[in-house]
């Protein structure tokens, strides 16, 4: 018996000690997972081994988004290109990265530390970038390479605090323009005597045309998004023209301001084209991609966009020279488009070398007010790829100058002169832009605001007898209490 | 606190944990793996829903200043009532279905299996390609197919989710249809540990299909019941995929939640520190109602 009672006591102590060894080896592996990565200033993610010895080596390492994936047609290109720069700057070691600019995703990856040396994002993002500390400033990197005196003025703006230092290099910059399907035109005999397609001037002609488009031949007439903010971002541009200002300052306090009669209006208009049937009717929600796709597949013959509009080609095999683009439509109180632009950024803890390493990138790369022999060939090589690669479309000429240098224009325009698949004669009345204002976005709460006019816009689209005024009202004051007031 | 004789809680704890010292530190990982990966995030959420946050990162403690903010925002009794509309719903459309389709299914002779697997196809569906393929069937001209429907016997084409009474009530329909296959597994797995003879009781005291369902698999599946009907609850009351995928919240706000505000909040918006206050006000309401479904199981039992 007490051999039993021994027995029994050995093999419990025995099975303890099997537990407790094997829940610390569990534990082990569990925190093994939750290690933390080796991070290194101005770099974030973990690195590859070649950049890790380079930075072993003393070479100025960095992290650069945008790279196109292994499957891509640009990859062998853009390594090339790489092998080349490293080659020509041996002190500087070039680790690629994909990452693209997602606003769902970029706060918590900055968060984290693992944003890129160099990221890109879109103008709306500078400052709220600027303001939740994910970005350093350039100017002085600028300076010293000779961009900052080239950039064009109306751009700086956009990329810079309010104590005016800069913070974002641009990469490209467009305003908005009016689309027409020439084809749809056409079938509508909305053309001249010599056969051009007509341009409708103003908003009422817009509307007037959407008409005789549904008559003629059954389509929309004007595609106009309705969700996720750029409903609201497209109304703004309407709104303008409209005379509606949206923001105004009482000393230090923002006050929306567009609770007017002039609003109104504006919206009458979204009212009597969803009356008469003259938007898309297959769906309401419609964001950018859906806007497209009206577009690219012939069920809207207008819509409002930046050129170039890749997708209408790329995804929709829509014919470069079947459509047009023409500068904004007229409201009461005149043209309006608003600016947009794509950025370069840099991470908060960038040292001054990684920057001007990034910049120096971006020279090599094309991103440079010199036109070069060589940079002239390579911007060649690249519209042919757009088109033999993608089946993308090359603009006569960039939609708006990145530097203030107009001999640098004329000779860019001359280059993509060459390969351009659209008609030109298409695109003069955008690029003349005669008459038109270009407005940047309100200064605050834009993203805010754009959401609130989705929300008027889905509620004309719901009902059509809708109290535009009341609807206005409300709309104001969400916008003035939720969020401007807690900027005041 | 003592206990009967001379036990105390912890002494009682300390007895338990060294009789089963074996299985508390098998346990251990796993304890260790849910604190940091689900309590801990919560905690810190509701610690920082009380800062200033940059980023994601807290500046400056503020109090209550981010739940001032969030319950003075003009849209949020109509967003937290819009989040009760989707429990109501749910309730009416969503929590019925699964049970009658379970007893059904037991009722049936033949193709039970075959009925089965196709009712439970919709469950296993990304909730995204659900979301789409309701889209193109709410589509509001003559192309959706419920208006090709509804044309046949002359009605309509209607807006469906352009409506603002009738968006909350078809977004639950889409969303139904996607999960009642996965709980009415649940409650035919219950009905299935019925006894026999049960029903043939039943059957010897002449009842039929209704009453067998009213006096022998309801009774006997009301504990099931009442936990699906607070994990409904409780699940419903967090929707975000239906209105983000298929109305962005609209038209204007009027199928807008409590979550689909805090994703807003913090990914749209920036403003992180009152996406936690929203999250924690919903946390406080569940609890509320948790202890509300405790309560009622408690008479139940008895």
């Amino acid at each position: 018996m007490g051999n039993k009672k021994g027995k029994v006591k050995e093999m419990k102590k025995s099975k303890r000690i099997l537990s407790l060894a094997l829940a610390l080896v569990i534990t082990a592996l569990c925190a093994a997972g939750c290690g933390k990565t080796n991070k290194t200033q101005g770099l974030g993610k973990n690195l590859s081994s070649e950049a890790k010895q380079a930075l072993q080596d003393g070479k100025t390492v960095i992290v650069i988004s945008k790279w196109p994936a292994k499957d891509s047609p640009d990859y062998e290109t853009m390594e090339e290109k790489r092998a080349n720069f490293m080659e020509q700057n041996p002190d500087i070691f070039l680790e690629p990265s994909q990452f693209r600019f997602d606003f769902k995703t970029f706060t918590a990856v900055a968060a984290a530390g693992e944003l890129p040396t160099m990221y890109d994002t879109y103008f709306t993002q500078v400052k709220p970038i600027i303001d939740d500390g994910f970005a350093t400033d350039i100017t002085k990197s600028l300076k010293k390479i000779g961009f900052y005196d080239e950039i064009n003025e109306k751009l700086l703006p956009y990329t810079t605090d309010k104590k005016g230092n800069v913070y974002a290099l641009t990469y490209s910059a467009y305003y908005q323009g009016l689309h027409i399907n020439k084809n749809i035109f056409k079938e509508a005999g909305l053309v001249d005597s010599e056969g051009n397609v007509l341009i409708p001037s103003s908003y009422e002609d817009v509307y007037e045309f959407s008409k005789i488009i549904k008559e003629k031949t059954g389509k929309a007439g004007f595609a106009f998004p309705t969700a996720e903010h750029v409903g609201g971002w497209h109304f703004v541009n309407l709104a303008w023209a409209y005379g509606v200002d949206f923001l105004k300052k009482d000393g230090d306090k923002y006050i929306a301001a567009f609770d007017t009669q002039e609003c109104y209006d504006a919206f009458e208009w979204i009212r009597k084209m969803k009356k008469d049937e003259l938007f898309p009717t297959s769906t309401v929600t419609i964001a950018q991609k859906k806007l497209y796709e009206l577009f690219g597949t012939g069920q809207a013959a207008m819509m409002i966009a930046d050129p170039p509009c890749q997708a209408l080609p790329i995804d929709y095999n829509m014919d470069p020279k079947s459509f047009m683009v023409a500068s904004m439509p007229e409201g009461p109180a005149g043209r309006f488009s608003q600016l947009g632009g794509d950025v370069y950024m840099f991470r908060s803890d960038a040292t001054e070398a990684q920057v001007d390493a990034c910049l120096k990138w971006l020279e090599f790369n094309g991103t440079t007010p010199e036109i070069t022999e060589e940079r002239a060939k390579a911007i060649e090589a690249s519209n042919k790829k757009v088109i033999a690669n993608w089946n993308g479309i090359v603009l006569p000429k960039p939609a708006f100058s990145l530097w203030s240098s107009p001999e640098r224009d004329a000779k860019i325009a001359e280059i993509y002169g060459k390969d351009t698949n659209v008609i030109p004669s298409d695109y003069d009345s955008y690029y003349k832009a005669e008459g038109v204002t270009i407005r940047p976005e309100p200064e605050v709460a834009c993203q805010e605001l754009y959401s609130i006019l989705d929300g008027v816009i889905q509620a004309i689209y719901a009902n059509t007898d809708a109290d535009i005024p009341a609807l206005v009202k409300d709309a104001a004051h969400q916008w003035q209490v939720n969020y401007l007031d807690k900027l005041n | 606190m003592k206990l009967k004789g001379n036990k105390t809680i912890p002494n009682n704890l300390l007895r338990s944990i060294s009789t089963n010292l074996s299985g508390w530190m098998l346990l251990l990982p796993g304890m260790f793996l849910f604190f940091y990966i689900i309590w801990r995030p919560i905690f810190i959420g509701i610690t920082y829903s009380f800062f200033d946050i940059k980023g994601f990162t807290p500046i400056k403690f503020i109090g209550l200043q981010n739940y001032k903010y969030v319950l003075s925002d003009t849209q949020f009794l109509r967003t937290l009532k819009n989040t009760v509309s989707y429990v109501f719903w749910s309730m009416i459309i969503g929590f019925p279905l699964p049970i009658l389709c379970a007893i059904m299914l037991n009722e049936m002779i033949g193709f039970k299996q075959y009925f089965k697997i196709s009712l439970y196809l919709p469950h296993i569906m990304p909730t995204i390609a659900v979301s789409v393929l309701w889209i193109n069937i709410y589509a509001p001209d003559g192309a959706g197919l419920l208006n090709m429907l509804m044309q046949r016997f002359s009605l309509g084409p209607y807006q469906w989710l352009m409506n603002e009474k009738s968006v909350i009530p078809l977004l639950i329909v889409s969303s139904t249809w996607k999960g009642f296959g996965g709980t009415m597994l649940y409650y035919f797995a219950a009905i299935q540990s019925v006894n026999t003879e049960l029903y043939e009781a039943t059957r010897i005291d002449g009842c039929g299909f209704w009453g067998r369902a009213r006096y022998v698999i309801i009774p006997h599946m009301t504990p099931i019941i009442l936990l699906m009907l607070i994990r409904q609850i409780i699940g419903v009351f967090q929707t975000l995929d239906a209105p983000m995928v298929m109305t962005s919240g609209g038209p204007n706000g009027a199928s807008m939640t409590l979550a689909l505000t805090a994703y807003n909040l913090a990914f749209r918006y920036g403003r992180a520190g009152e996406a936690l206050a929203v999250n924690f006000i919903t946390f406080l309401l569940l609890i509320g109602l948790t202890f509300v479904y405790y309560g009622a199981e408690k008479k139940v039992s008895e």
